[in-house]
């Protein structure tokens, strides 16, 4: 495959082509701010793209080791196609899920705040890929 | 192929259906932008004898298609109890197309009132004490609403504590129905579930309670719109989802202890019952019906279901919530 330019970079000349030349052509409000729309979803893409499936296996092996599932981090040579990358974290998420529930539930504190760190480093990967957008304006 | 007909001749047609006498012609029909959930417009009618009315139109979208999904027989039953017991005001609901034969889609029409949303009388430099005695006293209008004048329609919980687990249970049914797993929202059911606040007696909920759906105006009392999520819950969930709300020049960010005082006065609830943590509880029990409908977009999408690019910008509005909603239970 041609592997440059790397797929984040076409999204995000995708993106850049949506905004300087489609939308100035276009005058329907209600389109416009599809564009707007489709301009934000191409920039979150391309982030995904760039990263997506190192995040979710790092992720992967942090929660399991939370959970002490017994499972353990796909050994080298685990298929790195998209849809088993997500399946394996999905799996992850599922047995960290009931482990954190097991916590909030017994009251343990410092089990909930080791768990809640993990989680908020969920979400920082989710802050970058919303590439500064805001809510305001709804 | 056959021909789609414009709107402004099916509302004509509609009209002349249910209002023969009125013989009206649609002057004008302009598509009101920026609802995330119904169709609106703003309708221009001339009767017969020469007078006119300008109505307003809400539609669900054809097909389905839209992200928020709620039910338009229940909203014009609401509507017409609503009317009928004057305790708050709100447009008058007029007619319904309850089968969506005429106006392609099950439509309210209501009358158009004039006024302005209350959130754009906020501004930076404006003294928010005035905008915050009209929202307060709608929140308390919407808490004397008498239970009994609601449609037999409405749920009506047995108490409050299994009313909160229902509440609750929007989230943790809804995760458990994806394809995919959240521990974030999880981690958020577990916490609703031991961090309960004292109880109030349950009453009407508006749902989407933000000033964007108080009409304001010199010569009416503030009217309010937008009941399409009412239920009969907790009354802290509207004050509480608007004090979470990241909408500009918040009237509950800008002072909370006054915004708070002023409400307990208002209600008569206490210190415990109303409180900046119980307000930030209520803000992620007040969410629920939106969060997880944005959640079920995404996951639709997942499944080949997509509904338009809404859905997946709204992934960024879930992430959004995400953030908020870890950073209130990790305190």
């Amino acid at each position: 495959m041609i592997a440059k330019p790397t797929t984040e970079q076409i999204l995000n000349d995708c993106s850049r082509e949506l905004m300087e030349v489609v939308l100035p052509a276009v005058t329907d409000e209600t389109v416009q701010v599809t564009i707007y729309m489709m301009d934000l979803v191409l920039r979150n893409a391309a982030v995904r793209a760039a990263h997506e499936i190192a995040w979710m296996t790092e992720e992967t092996a942090e929660l399991e080791a939370f959970a002490d599932s017994g499972t353990s981090t796909p050994a080298a040579g685990a298929s790195l196609h998209l849809d088993d990358v997500v399946e394996r974290y999905r799996a992850a998420s599922e047995v960290f899920s009931g482990a954190m529930e097991r916590a909030v539930a017994a009251g343990d504190g410092e089990r909930t705040k080791q768990g809640t760190s993990l989680l908020a480093r969920r979400v920082g990967k989710e802050q970058e890929i919303m590439c500064g957008w805001s809510p305001v304006g709804r | 192929m056959a021909t789609e007909i414009p709107m402004p001749d099916r509302l004509e047609r509609f009209l002349a259906d249910v209002e023969p006498d009125l013989k009206a012609t649609v002057v004008s029909y302009r598509p009101i932008s920026g609802g995330y959930s119904r169709i609106t417009a703003v309708a221009d009618i001339r009767a017969a004898d020469g007078g006119e009315q300008t109505l307003i139109v809400r539609s669900d979208p054809p097909g389905g298609e839209g992200v928020f999904q709620s039910e338009r027989d229940r909203e014009w039953d609401l509507l017409q109890a609503l009317w009928d017991d004057h305790t708050i005001e709100i447009p008058r609901p007029r007619w319904y197309d309850a089968s969506g034969d005429v106006l392609g889609s099950k439509t309210i029409i209501m009358d158009h009132v004039t006024g302005t949303p209350l959130q754009l009388t906020l501004g930076p430099d404006v003294d928010l004490a005035g905008a915050r005695k009209i929202f307060l006293g709608v929140a308390d209008q919407l808490r004397n609403t008498p239970l009994d004048a609601m449609p037999q329609v409405m749920e009506r919980p047995a108490d409050w504590d299994s009313y909160i687990d229902s509440a609750i249970d929007i989230y943790a049914k809804a995760e458990q129905e994806l394809t995919d797993s959240s521990p974030i929202i999880r981690y958020v059911s577990a916490w609703l579930r031991a961090n309960k606040p004292q109880p109030v007696p349950l009453s009407v909920v508006h749902g989407d309670f933000q000033p964007g759906n108080i009409l304001v105006a010199d010569d009416h009392p503030p009217v309010v719109i937008d009941w399409e999520f009412t239920r009969i819950g907790d009354p802290r969930e509207d004050v509480g989802y608007y004090s979470g709300s990241p909408l500009p020049n918040s009237m509950y960010t800008a002072d909370p202890e006054a915004f708070l005082a002023e409400y307990r006065a208002l209600t008569g609830f206490t210190e415990e019952q109303v409180n900046p943590q119980v307000m930030e509880y209520f803000f992620i029990l007040g969410m629920a019906e939106l969060y997880v409908q944005m959640m079920q977009g995404a996951d639709g999408l997942s499944r080949g279901q997509g509904k338009g690019i809404m859905t997946t910008f709204l992934i960024n509005s879930l992430c959004y919530f995400q953030e908020r909603y870890l950073d209130i239970c990790s305190r």
